[in-house]
């Protein structure tokens, strides 16, 4: 009898350990995973990634010749292209106000603007179509340089 | 003007057809130049404002500055950036 009482002592004990041991496992668990998801970022940031987007340009009415007016509008439609890249890497600054006056708009202003330096884009595709040249335009980026 | 260092890289090559005009070559073979030198770097600023739903816009590209390396062989031209 005395040797049975020892015995279920030992026993819960072990028990009792097992379970501060179940407690605690959740430490090193999330040390484990916040390692991994910074782990996860450098992998991310590393990750290339594709931005496209599609610029467009009209030509000026005074052209001498249709060669001109297609090279005009193309030149407008590379650099429309060269902005939508800005604006999608680097965002849009905007400001606006509006004057109401006796619940009535006065005076309404919407500025955006954006400034950035592009490398390396690529045009896709160009097409000329109704006066409307419209350029393809693809840029290769790391994830850390898209902000 | 002033002399640049650095090491060239990334060349383009245009064929020189006997002129040695640099200005020249350029013009003849602007549609691949312009690409070529957007692709090393542009800077690019537009500003547009919508004033009373009238839309107005302003784009600017400026190349960066850079010195390049210029090479005239018999028939072509190497042009390559310095590093």
């Amino acid at each position: 009898m005395k040797y049975l009482l020892i015995l279920v002592t030992i026993l819960s004990a072990v028990t009792l350990s097992a379970q501060y041991v179940a407690v605690n496992a959740p430490a090193p668990v999330m040390a484990v995973d916040s390692n991994m998801k910074s782990e996860q970022n450098v992998l991310e940031a590393e990750e290339k990634m594709l931005i496209s987007v599609v610029g467009q340009g009209v030509a000026p009415m005074n052209t001498s010749s249709p060669a001109q007016a297609y090279a005009l509008a193309k030149r407008a439609a590379v650099a429309d292209a060269y902005r939508l890249i800005a604006e999608k890497v680097k965002g849009v600054r905007i400001d606006g106000q509006d004057l109401i006056k006796n619940m009535m708009v006065k005076h309404s202003t919407i500025r955006t603007s954006v400034a950035a330096m592009v490398r390396n884009a690529n045009i896709v595709e160009t097409t000329f179509k109704e006066g409307l040249c419209e350029v393809e335009m693809e840029i290769l980026i790391f994830h850390a340089q898209f902000k | 003007m002033q002399k640049c260092d650095g090491t060239a890289y990334n060349p383009i090559i245009f064929e020189t057809r006997n002129d040695k005009n640099l200005k020249k070559i350029l013009f003849n073979n602007k549609e691949e130049f312009i690409n070529y030198i957007h692709k090393l770097g542009l800077i690019i600023e537009h500003k547009d404002s919508t004033i009373n739903f009238v839309y107005t816009s302003t784009t600017i590209l400026t190349l960066k500055t850079k010195c390049f390396k210029v090479d005239f062989n018999d028939n072509f031209v190497r042009i390559s950036p310095l590093k």
